[in-house]
């Protein structure tokens, strides 16, 4: 990329440089010069509604607002002269006439950038004697969400919260209506917010006009310390600040402001999940369950009972398994694998979540997949497959800012419409699970025009023939068609000029957990000594404890029942297990068949780093009072010097972790240039699958408001739970199944009721269903992850 | 160890006796000495002050004061707390005299904040004014409860009586008899209302016969002179080698005193005398705070006959509360409200060493701010702390019944010692 | 999920003709809301989410126009808008009173509009005829140096020629 030319300014007296295009506000900031703002945002289009951001530059006939002009060469700015001074008084006055004395009873005070710069820059005496504007007559009754609290007295119309709901999120949601003194944000006919409620208007609101309804009144924000923490909900792998109260109780959890990308905005999940980990249904005790006895221990005292069960693991490696899940940290997956590999000497080291393509994925794109400043410098996204509202949000606030703000050209291609297709120029039906089938078609596409192509295709290619910088996102689906998958887009990357792919597949730290506890078995020299014929999807595990050639499992993460495919199945088998052996945060029905249970800290306690789906890495402090005991990353350590191997320190341990990511980046650099497995993209065959007659493609997903079934725990995200199955209405019609209507789901032998919603969004031929809205035993017929079920849907089912 | 040159009781007793009584002495003196723990719960330590001594008989060869009983962190807490919310604290240093204790911290920050000469003056002649009669009620109580230790029994009562008066202007004033929290950064809390002067009024003349009395009753009572005179004998060197200041420091000679040596809050517009003695004994002390109870009276004599008209707090929203009834309809003054009470405002980067002359001495802070609302670090500089490190150096060799009459000559009040 | 139509097929099409005049659709709200408003007397949420379906705009960007205006109704008026004048000049020639005078005559409050659908009373800001105070405009119409007197005669004949 060429440089920025560079532009001299002074700012204050003193003098400094910035690129062209940088707005005073930054430029400011940057030497440390405060220059008060409402409705400017670092993320958002600049605006100069609020002009309190009112700057004197030498020269100029009027003050100009410093968060819409750029810098300019040679630029004398003031920003604390007299009519500045008068000027921002005016502004604080005016924006005070009409503000409620809501101070002592509203949340905001202590952290409510009205308040600071009213203290800072205002008269700190008031004129006004007049009666203020009040909205409680008519609208302020309105409850318009049960987890964000609405008080439109205090609204200063900065806007943040609409141009959030409009550029950041694409939700569209709520709108400034009225005018004059009436105007007032809300939503269309002040109805209860349907929207993705992901709470960012909340985080942008200057004020306490929008605020967490779910910690309403709990507390002051002196009262609470910011722990860093990482969100391990999805893979986006936001970094969030974990609020705790005087006695060490999660009570909140924010973005961190003012830093790097992926900031400053959090999604339902991440925001409003912060009870899910508390309460009866942690596990905090381990329980040893010893001749039929069970005894219950502390994590403190869970160290030699833990070695014990380790020891018995490890004496016949053969048969031992090891399963981990996608919610625990690097640090912490790397001693599992290092655990299983060394010291249990297994081959079988297996991920609780298969995605068949991501080691694939990892191996070829380890630090060269898109990151999040490629995509909001693309002019061109193709999302294959990818329902970045509903399993990634802040990738797909990525892609929003990109089209909304940058001007880039949006496709979508897959089963489902979402958000982003209304957004986008066209969308392009694709058949679930034949995505590669997809990318294939148009690599030939791009050498030679098929004439049977439908118009969106052709868009498709057009867009992608012109494109000056491509970026290429796919979801779980395309993921779980495997290593073909990825060949296929890497084959499509390498003829497009400066594109960049992106895989978003589910889970927590999917990436990361995969990476560290998987790279075993490549690391030269580290699992040498252990047979490379292992076990590699649980399925296979399932399979071995039932044959009996598997006597003894360890599985370690957090919240594990919920990602074994067909419980009641595993439940049988393992009865069968002479050990088993589970680290858990959660209790279930697991944890008390289990013979070793060791509680450990959830996902907002843990420490470690995550590897984000955009590269990033991002650490968590793991600083919580209340966490339950230590951290996995340092029970593992202890257990490793326990059964022999060397004592290492936490510190160490994250540094080596780290270089062992650099090590999987190198490679998948070199990868690069091995161009022969890129070419064989073509010779794999379709992925493509048939439904069959009277079938239909069974989609399952995360809800909107979900991530598995940890956050059905919570009871504020617990209340949204969509147990409809979505249904093209198309296909409705020619059923006669109406809106609403009770259906029969047959999946195999299996049937499951639930209630129709007809949509134009998902293609013909497919519907899809919440995972979360299933109980465990409902689920068993879940075939792992992004894979697509076939079923039949019988109308006219019983409750 | 017995020194030689101090004459003890043993010599004094032979000196003395005409019998040729001989005195069963064991050859290691180390026998004789007993320990003896006097307090910290003690009536006469004025306050939960401990000393170890070591005595031969009745003489006493070596003090060591324990403090720390009444430590409550306060230099500590300056640091989690603004500027603002600490001037409670300051009241339950001195609690004898803690209006003094609040002006001597709240000069420390005007001087910080810069804002030293914009205090109006109203404020800072109605701060002399209390300071003084603040004076007067510290060294009643002193006169009362060291006259009791030595067994004089009715001081006490005409002096709490006395004192009574001064209590009472000081809850028409503020509310409080004795923490009054009165001073504040930037001026007083609020003005005075009009009941106060002739209360005041009454006082002086109250008081002014009072004063007579006492020095006829107290002053002159020969068991008074035997029990003081000679007893706890200070030099000058050793007064100012200790760091001593006050009373304490102007009975040994030193004519020192913040009042005149750097004025603060207008005291250079006011005409009094500093008491200063010479011979640096408990008698000496007595005498000093005797006289300076009436240099007070007269200073307070000034003050009401011509008190300014004006404001009583600097005009700065960003550094003051605003008035309670504004912030109940008026929006910028709820939100400096709010960010002052629960933020505090944000001082300069800087550090300052502020002191005033107090009942006790020279009392004032260092105060580091490293900016923002909360000082860095909040170090009290307590006369009590150093004139009680004299002790053991004029008390080795006395009885202990003069180490009561030492004690109460000092003047100490242990929770300015201890904070 | 969409909700059953609530315009005519007539509606529809031109809605649809005035989005294809402009190269983006929300272009077309202003004029379509008109439209809307003069085929159904004013907005209801109904009207304002097919709008919203038939330009591809969200239904909020409807609603935020809808109420920006003051000439878009939301509740159901009268066939004469008697709007008066309650500004600096007309009020110093006796706009107020007028305008109490009507509500006393018609027997409602301003803003409210008469149980026969027939007036409705607004009282609006500078009609911008502050020559001819005090003024008053009855739809489109203005109607200036108005006396109750005036006003009363006029109001009638709408009435009778409403009955005709």
């Amino acid at each position: 990329m060429a440089d920025i030319a560079k532009v001299r300014l002074t700012i204050d007296g003193i003098s400094t440089e910035a690129e062209k295009g940088v707005l005073l506000v930054e430029a400011a900031r940057r030497i440390g010069i405060k220059i008060p703002v409402f409705c400017s945002h670092s993320k958002l289009l600049p605006l100069g509604a609020c002009r309190i951001c009112l700057v004197e530059i030498e020269k100029a006939p009027k003050l100009v607002t410093a968060c819409t002009t750029p810098v300019g060469e040679g630029m004398v700015v003031f920003t604390r002269s007299a009519r500045v001074v008068k000027a921002r008084q005016g502004i604080v006055e005016f924006l005070l006439a009409n503000h409620p004395l809501d101070c002592p009873i509203c949340d905001q005070g202590g952290e409510c950038e009205l308040q600071d710069v009213c203290f800072e820059f205002g008269r700190g005496k008031s004129r006004f004697e007049d009666i203020k504007r009040n909205f409680d007559n008519k609208y302020g009754r309105i409850k318009l969400s049960p987890v964000l609290s609405w008080v439109n007295n205090r609204c200063i119309h900065c806007e943040r919260c609409t141009r959030v709901c409009h550029q950041v999120v694409g939700e569209d949601h709520i709108g400034m209506l009225n005018r004059g003194d009436k105007a007032m944000i809300s939503t269309f006919q002040f109805t209860q917010m349907t929207c993705e409620l992901c709470g960012n208007c909340a985080e942008v609101c200057p004020t306490g006009t929008i605020t967490n309804g779910t910690v309403k009144y709990k507390d002051r924000v002196w009262n609470l310390t910011p722990n860093p923490s990482v969100c391990l909900l999805c893979s986006s792998s936001c970094a969030t600040r974990v609020w705790t109260d005087l006695k060490g109780k999660v009570t909140r959890v924010t973005a961190p402001k003012d830093e790097q990308d992926c900031c400053d905005f959090l999604c339902a999940k991440g925001r409003f999940s912060f009870d899910a980990d508390q309460g009866e249904q942690r596990l905090r005790e381990g329980t040893k369950i010893t001749s039929e006895v069970a005894e219950t221990f502390q994590q403190s005292e869970s160290l030699q009972p833990t070695v014990q069960a380790f020891k018995a693991l490890a004496k016949d490696s053969g048969s031992t398994a090891v399963i981990y899940n996608s919610r625990i940290a690097n640090e912490e997956a790397y001693l599992v694998g290092r655990i299983a590999r060394t010291v249990l000497k297994t081959p079988h080291v297996v991920p609780l979540e298969n995605h068949e393509g991501l080691t694939s994925y990892l191996d070829r794109f380890s630090g060269r997949q898109s990151t999040s400043k490629d995509i909001l410098s693309a002019d061109l996204i193709l999302l294959v497959d990818a329902p970045l509202a509903r399993e990634t949000p802040m990738i797909g606030y990525f892609v929003t800012r990109a089209v909304r703000q940058k001007g880039a050209a949006l496709y979508t291609v897959g089963p489902e419409k979402t958000r982003h297709s209304s957004m986008g120029l066209a969308h392009h039906w694709n058949a679930p699970g034949a995505s590669k089938d997809f990318v294939l078609s148009l690599i030939e596409a791009l050498q030679s025009r098929k004439s049977d192509a439908s118009a969106e295709f052709n868009k498709i290619v057009d867009a992608v023939q012109g494109s000056r910088q491509m970026v290429i996102i796919a979801g779980s689906r395309p993921l779980a068609e495997g290593p073909a998958f990825i060949r296929a887009i890497e084959s499509l990357s390498s003829k497009v000029a400066n594109s960049k792919v992106l895989m978003v597949p589910e889970g927590g730290n999917t990436l990361g957990a995969m990476l560290m506890a998987g790279s075993g078995m490549r690391v030269p020299g580290w699992g040498s000594n252990v047979s490379q014929n292992g076990c590699s999807v649980q399925e296979d595990v399932l399979g071995a404890i039932e044959k009996g050639s598997i006597k003894n499992v360890l599985l370690i993460g957090e919240d594990l029942q919920e990602g074994l495919i067909n419980w009641p199945r595993w439940k049988t088998a393992f009865a069968k297990l002479a050990n088993l052996v589970v680290f858990d945060a959660f209790r279930s029905e697991l944890t008390s068949l289990a013979t070793l249970a060791v509680p450990v800290r959830s996902f907002h306690e843990f420490e470690g780093s995550v590897l984000s789906a955009l590269g990033e890495w991002k650490i968590a402090r793991g600083s919580i009072p209340g966490a339950v005991g230590q951290s996995m990353s340092r029970l593992l350590l202890k257990l490793e010097s326990e059964l022999g191997g060397a004592e290492q320190s936490f510190a160490s341990v994250t540094s080596e972790v780290k270089k062992l990511y650099q090590w999987h980046v190198s490679r998948a650099t070199e990868a690069v240039e091995d161009k022969k497995s890129a070419d064989s993209a073509g010779k794999d065959k379709s992925t493509g699958g048939n439904p069959g007659k009277d079938g239909v493609f069974l989609l399952i997903g995360n809800d909107l408001y979900h991530s598995g079934a940890m956050t059905l725990r919570g009871a504020h995200l617990g209340q949204f739970l969509n147990r409809s199955l979505l249904m093209n209405s198309a296909d409705a019609e020619k059923m006669k199944i109406s809106n609403d209507a009770r259906v029969q789901l047959k999946i195999g032998s299996d049937k499951v009721s639930v209630a129709v919603r007809t949509t134009d969004d998902i293609m013909s031929g497919c519907c899809f269903l919440a995972l979360n809205s299933l109980s465990p035993d409902e689920r068993r017929w879940f075939g792992g992850i992004g894979k697509p079920l076939t079923a039949v849907i019988i109308s006219g089912g019983a409750a | 160890m017995i020194s030689e040159k101090i004459p003890t009781s043993v010599d004094k007793f032979k000196a003395i006796s005409s019998d040729n009584i001989s005195v069963q002495e064991s050859d290691d003196p180390g026998d004789r000495i007993v320990t003896l723990n006097m307090g910290p719960s003690h009536p006469a330590t004025h306050g939960v002050l401990r000393l170890v001594l070591s005595i031969d008989g009745e003489v006493i060869t070596e003090v060591v004061p324990h403090i720390g009983y009444l430590h409550t962190g306060m230099e500590k807490l300056g640091e989690y707390m603004s500027y603002h919310q600490f001037i409670p604290i300051t009241d339950r240093m001195d609690y004898l005299a803690p209006m003094l204790m609040n002006l001597g911290y709240i000069l420390g920050v005007e001087k910080l904040l810069g804002i030293t000469d914009e205090i109006p003056a109203r404020a800072q002649w109605l701060r002399v004014l209390y300071s003084e009669l603040m004076r007067i009620s510290s060294h009643l109580i002193w006169l009362g409860t060291s006259a009791i230790d030595l067994g004089a029994m009715s001081p006490i009562f005409y002096a709490l009586q006395d004192r009574e008066q001064i209590m009472n202007i000081f809850e028409e004033t503020c509310g409080a008899r004795l923490t009054s929290t009165y001073f504040r950064i930037g001026g007083l809390r609020e003005d005075i209302p009009d009941t106060v002067i002739p209360m005041i009024e009454k006082f002086l003349k109250d008081f002014a016969i009072r004063l007579d009395e006492y020095q006829n009753l107290v002053t002159g009572n020969p068991i008074l002179i035997n029990r003081l005179k000679g007893i706890g004998c200070l030099s000058k060197e050793t007064a100012l080698s200790y760091c001593c200041s006050g009373p304490v420091l102007r009975a040994s000679g030193v004519n020192y005193d913040v009042r005149k040596a750097r004025p603060y809050s207008g005291y250079e517009k006011f005409k009094f005398n500093i008491p200063v003695y010479q011979e640096g004994d408990s008698y000496a002390r007595f005498l000093v705070r005797m006289d300076e109870m009436r240099e007070s009276a007269t200073i307070v004599r000034q003050a009401i006959d011509a008190i300014p008209a004006g404001p009583v707090k600097i005009d700065r929203t960003d550094i003051i509360l605003p008035d309670k009834h504004r912030t109940q309809g008026n929006m910028e003054e709820l939100i400096n409200h709010f960010i002052l009470s629960c933020r505090g405002f944000n001082a300069p980067v800087g550090e300052v060493f502020s002191t005033i002359e107090s009942s006790k001495g020279e009392f004032g802070v260092y105060l580091v701010s490293t900016g923002g609302e909360k000082p860095y670090r909040l170090r009290v500089h307590s006369p009590s702390f150093l004139n009680l490190s004299v002790l053991p150096a004029i008390s080795r060799g006395s009885l202990i019944a003069d180490i009561v009459a030492i004690i109460g000559s000092l003047d100490i009040v242990l929770g300015e010692i201890d904070r | 999920m969409k909700s059953k139509t609530v315009f005519s097929e007539k509606l529809r099409a031109d809605i649809l003709q005035l989005k294809a005049m402009y190269p983006i659709a929300q272009s077309a709200l202003i004029p379509a809301l008109h439209r809307v408003q003069e085929e159904k007397g004013h907005l209801e949420p109904n009207s304002m989410l097919e709008v919203a379906q038939l330009l591809g705009i969200p239904p909020i960007e409807v609603m935020k126009t809808g109420t920006f205006y003051t000439m878009f109704h939301h509740k159901p008026v009268g066939k004469y808008r008697v709007q008066v004048c309650v500004n600096l000049t007309c009020s110093m020639l006796g706009g107020r009173h007028l305008l109490s005078h009507l509500e006393e005559k018609l027997g409602i409050k301003d803003g409210e509009t008469t149980s026969d659908g027939l007036f409705t009373l607004i009282g609006v800001q500078c009609l911008g005829a502050c020559h001819e105070a005090p003024v008053v405009q009855i739809n489109n119409d203005y109607h200036s140096l108005v006396s109750e007197k005036k006003l009363d005669t006029l109001l009638s004949s709408l009435r009778s020629g409403a009955k005709r």
